[in-house]
């Protein structure tokens, strides 16, 4: 859920809070009337949404698909916050600003307070980092490098096009069709070997699922080729159809036949709607 | 090389039954002097009430004539055949458009499929169709009992006269019996036809319809 990648956001997104190891910042917690309490509140949140918004736009780089990218952008950013909060905590304690009483916390209700706050502070400055520097594509240690994020965005692109074609919709005679498709297909496999030999986590890359999408992408190559390379054109048809098409409006006795035929071959037709069915955004 | 294009004439799993109701029936509409007759018939539906399931599968191309392995498997283990079954499938009995089967150039042909009318019917259209311009496989495995063996054997002459006649006369029609007999049949077609990159059996006969052979003249040439 929180992905290999956002380790190194968490560390650069907490990395301002270490100011209060230096005291450089102080935050003091005053009395406030309680109609303010909400006001506060919304603006102390305002640097949590730009931190989660610069999280989400850096993460969405960083994956092919659009699951959970807003969870996962959602405790990454809850992290830092955590984080910042606790360094700030410990600066408190090592500058003797505080006291630590693990089992009465509940009672150390203003210290809290001036520690979230001071991690919602810093994260002004995480901020600024994340919209300078991080998204630069700087090849910082434990963020993936600028190489393999291009590499994963041409890849997105070349899905994106893949999944826009009209090989899912309808079925074009002409040949030249399917061999502008089959190098897109070509493409695609060298931008995830490219991407594959890129400097990097290993097993960040390996659960990225580049190779099983490099598998998928070859058999989606073959579907293409078979019906591009058939001389017969009602086998051209009955291929496409048995591939890619939505056989929902078929009559009953086409229906059967086809769908027989696609199940002979099911994790073929698996891999082709997956292929498909990639949450890849806009 | 252009691949030789085969289509598979076989029962699915689901008409197994209708074939045992049609082998029942005909039993049971024979006189009653010919008892050796019934008694055949009466053996082949055991054997297929027995047997028949195991040979069949969802699709006519799943069919498992030989070892548990498909025609596919069987004949499709080197470049040099592709699959064309589903053109079966556009062939209507009625329009007769054999255009839409004209691609093919071998069948492999399941001898029980014979005795059900969707298959009998269609193997009576296309029966000169097949017996002049194309190869047929007919399969009647050798470890089926002789009175199995000599009924569809029957079934067979009767329905496809032309290809049983083609057969006899030399043409490149076979029986097979074994996995060896339907590879000798694979390869020797691939070997004699497969080099063959020839217009298709209709449009060869439009060409010979179009020019024939004592003419010397081009269409369109004839006032030159």
């Amino acid at each position: 859920m929180l992905g290999l990648r956002s380790w190194g956001l968490i560390l650069y997104g907490a990395l301002p809070a270490c100011l209060s190891l230096l005291g450089f910042i102080e935050i003091k917690v005053g009395e406030f009337e309680t109609p303010h309490t909400l006001w506060i509140l919304l603006i102390g949140c305002l640097p949590l949404v730009v931190t989660f918004l610069l999280v989400r736009a850096r993460e969405r780089e960083w994956y092919f698909t659009e699951d959970y990218l807003n969870l996962r952008s959602a405790v990454t950013t809850t992290l830092i916050v955590s984080c910042a909060t606790a360094i700030a905590g410990i600066a408190g304690i090592i500058r003797q600003k505080y006291v630590f009483s693990f089992p009465h916390l509940q009672d150390r209700g203003q210290a809290l307070a001036e520690c979230f706050l001071f991690g919602i502070a810093s994260l002004v400055l995480s901020s600024t980092l994340f919209a300078t520097v991080l998204t630069n594509g700087a090849d910082l240690p434990g963020l993936p490098s600028s190489g393999f994020v291009g590499a994963i965005a041409r890849i997105r692109q070349l899905l994106i096009a893949i999944q826009q074609s009209f090989i899912w919709k309808n079925y074009e005679a002409n040949n030249k069709e399917f061999e502008d498709l089959n190098t897109e297909g070509a493409k695609l496999v060298t931008e995830l070997r490219f991407a594959l030999s890129q400097p990097g986590n290993r097993l960040a890359k390996k659960n990225l699922g580049l190779k099983p999408l490099e598998s998928d992408i070859v058999i989606f190559i073959k579907s293409v080729t078979s019906i591009k390379d058939e001389e017969v054109a009602n086998t051209k048809v009955f291929k496409w159809q048995v591939y890619f098409a939505d056989l929902s409006h078929l009559p009953s006795d086409q229906l059967e036949y086809l769908t027989n035929e696609r199940n002979r071959d099911k994790i073929g037709y698996e891999v082709l709607q997956r292929i498909r069915s990639l949450n890849l955004g806009g | 090389m252009p691949s030789l294009r085969y289509a598979v004439i076989a029962l699915k799993q689901k008409e197994v039954e209708q074939v045992i109701t049609k082998i029942e029936g005909l039993k049971a509409a024979l006189p009653a002097d010919q008892g050796t007759k019934a008694l055949q018939l009466g053996d082949l539906v055991k054997w297929f009430k027995e047997n028949g399931d195991a040979f069949y599968g969802k699709t006519n191309e799943e069919w498992k004539p030989f070892n548990g392995q498909t025609i596919d498997e069987l004949i499709n283990e080197t470049a040099g055949y592709s699959r064309q079954t589903n053109l079966i499938e556009k062939f209507n009995l009625v329009e007769e458009n054999y255009e839409v089967v004209d691609p093919i150039r071998v069948y492999f042909i399941d001898v029980f499929a014979l005795f059900l009318d969707k298959y009998n019917k269609l193997a009576d259209k296309m029966d000169y169709h097949l017996a002049k311009d194309n190869q047929c496989c007919l399969i009647i495995p050798y470890k089926w009992p002789d009175t199995i063996q000599d009924t569809v054997l029957g079934t067979y002459a009767k329905t496809m006269k032309m290809v049983y006649c083609a057969y006899l006369e030399g043409k490149l029609h076979r029986i097979a019996m074994r996995v060896e007999d339907l590879k000798n049949f694979r390869n020797y077609v691939v070997n004699t036809l497969g080099g063959v990159d020839g217009p298709s059996a209709s449009a060869e006969r439009q060409i010979k319809e179009k020019l024939p052979e004592t003419s010397t003249t081009l269409p369109g040439r004839e006032n030159e």
